[in-house]
């Protein structure tokens, strides 16, 4: 008797909570002014879905905008790009989704390369300079990111006088450079090297670094932390994680500097989130009108104020941050594409003992 | 029948494998298998699991001794704080000792540290319910052979809780071996990093898959260890006497505090460290606030879908566990082996496994709550299993044929005789089940209905961006619900009447 | 009720055969004890009969309805056979009157107050509403005869379901169990390896060893007239004596000359069978010499062991077989006293 009573309360607190769950579905959407449109256009298969390997925090609001000027509802999927783009290759052609919005472009390119996404029409592309999107037009950048030294002002002043990564190369830092070598952004600055150094000349820097003892972490923000908290002298990092921690500190009380090195070397790598439309999409017109949104001159300023970061498109400048534009930062012009042979890149970090 | 469907369908994320790995071809698979790093993490990993899980053994098997072999005081409340550590992602405990600590508890040490804390509570429930049921005339016996107590405890008290010491230390080496939250950030490089880094920076599956069935092959030697070690040992008490309840070491005042300051110490290590570092990031941070509107929708969705899972796990738990209990046939143990797939492997593998499946066999389901619901079901078959299999084997199986013989079929025998006895363990299992579902993040990314949140994934948005103030009501919310079955789990452990055995008492 | 028949029942666990060929008749409304051993195979023929094991050949009859065939297997719920358990087996998590209406179907009209009559037949009307762990062993048992009696079953299986409990008990509690069968008119099979309880309540008692039936009939029948020296040494205490045929009906043994029972003896030398009752002492001169080696004092009577000096042997030479009668109060150790046997013996070529 007494489990009957039990299982029954046990069951019924779970269709409570099932419906609860369901409620609360709505009542976030209800939240959002137009998502009950999206829920319901959802059944009609109507919707337009967006994979999103961009944080929600970065991009929401952005998002939320985009569905006003697209038209149509929009449902956006949040996770981390490379786990998204295994998802996109195992449905394959059935997927839901539409757009996918990357953080990197390693995660566009290969699915370019698997044939998974659509051609985007010219004029969407067209505001992009060339070295910023697929040669075949599969996916574009929607904005930039700059590869930058952070120091410790105090320990390490010297660091504002360098200009290339070769300059760390000194063993006074000693186990006193942080970095985060699992991140995407180092390994595309590893293949960067490799590019324009060759196999030989990218593993004898590389060699040299790891005889440095470099400190591992594991994301850029914890890598500025260290560095802002004094446990390492140097890091290496993206710029716009410094912007938005100096913007809320104070940018004198910043313990952490940032550097930007020459333009020419590859420690100065511009990586780009970017953003591409599935070929296997019911709605290819809406979905190439979410990517131009994403190049129009509201988003680009949404990058440039609120995440940091550099926009792709000419004649954006941030009213926010004390940010150079792209063009002054693309020195080592490489091709993001020939950046898309990360196995041997981690290969080499294998063999130097960095991964 | 039941049981080997369940099966199959818990072998679901191993088909994936295989289906992936065939098409590599055999050099291909061969040349991933080989490459000398693979070999020498395995042995990582190894190494990692065998530590945790001998750091569980001690933390477990003395927290659940104290807690129901002496007399030490506020049992109650201290079997739920013991138990709380569930609840703590362990990316999030990681994070928290990190972020206090930096490189110092970084690597080996600081991996089995926080590993231990999170997953010691997976040794000790089953060990407390072992306890629980143990015969004390056994250890009258021995007492009146002139052992010492903790002589008796260890040599004849131990070994009658063996099966279940084991079946939980099973659980913590799965579990060890497909983390990669916690030693990800704990900077310690092991197996799943390569599997990860896979997916993350090559986006080529096939080296994953390899890897991950290469990871389903050393499951598989795991468990049949385990199951050789449970051996015969997992028998029905014998003989006509009185179930009564366990004998309880009294504690003198030293005692007490000896006792006292060593389950202080682990809560304030697993539960309390973390908690604290929450609160500090709350203090701290310049995000505290953003998002909290969506609290209430995430902390309600979590507690729905993993309710759900937690039914499901245990609904498939139930034939493999009655049968694995009552039947230790080849095909039963291989069933019940097939049941444990899921749970070594990576959360992002069977999360991808339920992708390729799910948007061909079930496309009406596919980022559905009942396929999210399944996934964590096949996720977190083992732990149900494992108590399911437990709590039947530990009543007769007379009383089952006895309805028999008194004109109900096997089902209804099913109905009101088996699962009623077991029903104690198999909330037991549902409640833990449920706690595992709350903080599972890579197959909720991927499964989740477009525009669900858990508290898991709004912690994982914020702590991705570094907005650790605006993380921490998540977390907090994550151990808050995890008092609910954690209080169900040690009211069932802590119960008085022994309902579980069918002997005359 | 009906009756119960079994025939050529075979099975095997694994190398291991633990029946290989049981035939047993039990009539209807009778109760029948299986006797024997531990390993005998006597749990497993209760077992296969209930439907708990699948026998490997062999045919099981309730009435006219056969349960196991070579091309039937009825499953225990088909079967209504009612089974008591060797520990009463009570299911922990329902009371008495939920345990005694377990086989009775739940919205039955007549439900409670069949449960109420079987716990009145095993007496236990006033404790409907207790918990199984309330009771004690004694009730327990009882408790599991009235939920086995309660669907009226074909025929009722007891499992040794005394030999848990303790003496005073188990013998008031066979009464009262022999007594509740009685009452019902149950065909009822009890398996036991205590040969004094199988011959008080029994009406037919059947002796297995070594998976088969070796004998069958009523408790006297098998007492006094077993089938052979196994049967004899199992079914109460037995003296064995070395025997010569001296005539058609008589034999002559260390204890002199005796009268055979039953068929006529054939060979020249065999064995016979006495039970200590048959054996008196009495004073010397009257009887064959014996001396008293050991006495056993039981309370009621006691065991006295003897050793004999049959006619021509010197005194101390060993005895030929151990020797024992019964006797009322004690006799010392060494007394000389002489024996002389009463009754017919069992001769055993």
């Amino acid at each position: 008797m007494r489990l009957r009573r039990t299982l029954g309360a046990v069951t019924s607190a779970a269709l409570v909570a099932a419906l609860a769950a369901c409620g609360t579905d709505e009542a976030a959407d209800a939240a959002d002014a137009d998502a009950a449109t999206a829920a319901d256009a959802a059944g009609d298969g109507e919707a337009l879905v967006i994979y999103s390997g961009r944080n929600e925090d970065l991009v929401g609001p952005l998002l939320d905008d985009l569905e006003a000027a697209v038209g149509v509802p929009v449902e956006v999927r949040y996770a981390d790009s490379a786990e998204l783009a295994a998802q996109l290759a195992e449905e394959g052609d059935r997927t839901p989704a539409d757009v996918f919005f990357s953080q990197d472009a390693g995660a566009l390119g290969a699915l370019a390369k698997a044939g998974l996404l659509a051609e985007l029409p010219d004029d969407v592309t067209a505001a992009v300079r060339d070295d910023l999107k697929d040669a075949s037009g599969s996916w574009v950048a929607t904005s930039a990111r700059a590869r930058v030294l952070v120091h410790d002002a105090d320990a390490a002043p010297e660091v504002t006088g360098f200009d290339s990564v070769d300059d760390l190369l000194d063993p006074a830092y000693t186990g006193k450079i942080g970095y985060a070598p699992t991140n995407a952004s180092w390994q595309s600055f590893v293949t960067a090297l490799r590019v324009m150094r060759g196999e030989d000349g990218a593993e004898e820097w590389l060699t040299q670094f790891a005889a440095l003892e470099p400190v591992d972490y594991e994301k850029n923000g914890a890598v500025l932390q260290a560095v802002n908290d004094g446990e390492v002298a140097v890091g290496l990092i993206n710029h716009y994680y410094w912007y938005p921690l100096a913007a809320e500190l104070g940018e004198e009380s910043m313990n952490a500097q940032i550097h930007f090195l020459d333009a020419d070397d590859p420690g100065a790598l511009i990586n780009v989130a970017g953003a591409g439309t599935l070929a296997a999409s019911d709605q290819p017109d809406a979905a190439a009108a979410a990517v131009a949104y994403l190049l129009s001159e509201d988003a680009q300023q949404y990058f440039a104020d609120e995440t940091a970061e550099l926009p792709v498109v000419e004649g954006v400048t941030s009213t926010v941050y004390d940010v150079g534009s792209l063009d002054e930062m693309t020195g080592a012009r490489l091709d993001l594409n020939d950046l898309d042979s990360l196995p041997e890149t981690q290969a080499l970090l294998e063999k130097v003992g960095l991964l | 029948m039941l049981a080997v469907a369940v099966a199959l369908v818990a072998l679901v994320p191993v088909a994936y494998l295989l289906l992936r790995t065939g098409e590599a071809g055999v050099e291909r698979v061969v040349e991933i298998v080989w490459r000398e790093r693979t070999a020498a993490l395995v042995l990582r990993s190894l190494a990692l699991t065998a530590s945790v899980t001998a750091a569980c053994l001690v933390v477990g098997v003395t927290s659940a001794a104290l807690l129901t072999r002496t007399t030490v005081r506020h049992r109650r409340f201290w079997t739920v704080v013991a138990t709380l550590p569930l609840a703590v992602p362990s990316y999030v405990a990681a994070y928290a000792w990190v972020s206090t600590f930096g490189s110092e508890v970084t690597g080996y040490g600081g991996s089995v540290l926080v590993l231990t804390a999170c997953t010691y509570p997976l040794v000790m429930l089953p060990t407390m319910a072992a306890l629980q049921r143990t015969d004390p005339s056994l250890e009258e016996v021995a007492r009146s052979h002139g052992r010492s107590p903790l002589r008796t405890f260890v040599t004849v008290t131990l070994r009658q809780a063996r099966p279940a010491v084991a079946a939980g230390s099973l659980l913590v080496a799965l579990y060890t071996l497909s983390d990669f939250g916690a030693v990800s950030i704990l900077r310690y490089d092991v197996f799943t990093r390569v599997i990860y880094t896979s997916y993350r920076a090559a986006f080529d599956r096939t080296p994953a898959a390899v890897l991950s069935l290469l990871l389903v092959v050393i499951t598989v030697a795991i468990t049949v260890a385990e199951s050789r070690s449970r051996g015969r040992a997992e028998q029905v008490r014998v003989g006509a006497g009185v179930s009564r309840p366990p004998l309880r070491a009294s504690l003198g005042r030293r005692g007490q505090a000896l006792a006292t300051t060593w389950l202080v110490v682990v809560a304030a290590v697993a539960v309390g460290f973390p908690v604290a570092s929450l609160s500090f990031w709350l203090l701290r941070g310049r995000s505290a606030g953003a998002g909290l509107d969506r609290l209430f929708g995430a902390a309600s969705a979590t507690l729905g879908v993993s309710l759900l899972a937690a039914l499901v796990a245990v609904a498939m738990a139930l034939p493999v566990g009655i049968l694995a209990a009552r039947h230790r046939t080849r095909l039963v143990r291989l069933t019940e082996h097939a049941s444990y797939a899921g749970h070594a492997l990576p959360g992002i593998v069977v999360a991808l496994a339920m992708v390729f499946f799910g948007v061909r066999v079930v496309p009406g389901l596919y980022q559905q709550v009942p396929l999210l619901v399944l996934t964590y079901a096949i996720l977190f078959l083992p732990a149900a299993v494992g108590v399911v299999r437990a709590s039947v084997a530990l009543s007769s199986p007379h009383g089952e044929e006895i309805a028999r013989s008194l004109g109900h079929t096997s089902w209804g025998v099913l109905r009101r005789v088996t699962v009623p006895l077991a029903a104690p363990g198999i909330g037991a299992g549902a409640a833990l089940v449920m706690l595992t579902c709350m903080k599972e993040l890579p197959a909720t990314l991927l499964l989740r209905p477009t525009g669900m949140d858990t508290l898991a994934t709004r912690l994982w948005t914020h702590t991705s961006v570094d907005e650790y103030a605006a993380a921490a009501p998540y977390a907090a919310a994550l151990v808050l619900l995890a008092v609910v079955p954690t209080l169900f789990m040690s009211r069932e452990h802590l119960s008085r009447t022994p309902t579980t055995a069918l002997e005359p008492s | 009720m009906s009756t119960l028949t079994i025939t050529g029942l075979r099975k095997s666990f694994g190398e291991t055969t633990v029946l290989s060929g049981v035939a047993l008749e039990v009539a209807q409304g009778s109760l029948t004890a299986v006797l024997g051993p531990s390993g005998c195979g006597k749990t497993t023929l209760l077992r296969t009969v209930a439907g708990f094991e699948r026998p490997d050949a062999g045919v099981v009859r309730l009435g006219d309805v056969e349960v196991v065939g070579p091309r039937t297997w009825l499953p225990p719920e088909r079967r209504k056979v009612g089974v008591v358990p060797q520990e009463g087996t009570l299911f922990p998590h329902l009371d008495v009157a939920q345990n005694v209406g377990f086989g009775l179907p739940r919205r039955s009209p007549g439900r409670r107050e069949r449960i109420m009559q079987v716990l009145d037949v095993v007496g236990l009307a006033d404790l409907a509403g207790r918990r199984p762990h309330e009771l004690s062993g004694g009730q327990q048992q009882r408790v599991a005869l009235a939920r086995a009696l309660a669907p009226e079953p074909e025929v009722v299986l007891l499992d040794e379901p005394f030999s848990a409990l303790d003496a005073g008990l188990r013998v008031a509690l066979r009464e009262d169990v022999r007594a509740a069968l009685q009452q019902v008119g149950a065909t009822a099979v009890l398996v036991t390896h205590d040969q004094e309880e199988a011959l008080s309540i029994a009406d037919e008692v059947a002796v297995m060893r070594a998976g088969v039936v070796v004998q069958h009939g009523r408790p006297q029948d098998v007492y006094l007239r077993p089938a052979d020296l196994g049967v004899a040494r199992f079914v109460g205490e037995a003296v064995v004596l070395e025997a010569r045929r001296s005539d058609t009906n008589r034999v002559t043994t260390m204890l002199g000359p005796l009268h055979v029972l039953g068929p006529t003896p054939t060979g020249e030398t065999g064995r016979v069978v006495l039970r200590p009752e048959q054996i008196h002492l009495v004073p010397p001169g009257e009887g064959t010499a014996a001396v008293v080696e050991r006495t056993v004092f039981h309370g009621h009577d006691s065991t006295v062991h003897l050793r004999v000096h049959p006619a021509g042997t010197r005194p101390g030479s060993p005895a030929s077989a151990p020797i024992i009668c019964r006797v009322q109060g004690s006799v010392p150790e060494h007394t000389e006293v002489a024996v002389r046997v009463e009754g017919p013996v069992v001769w055993f070529a």
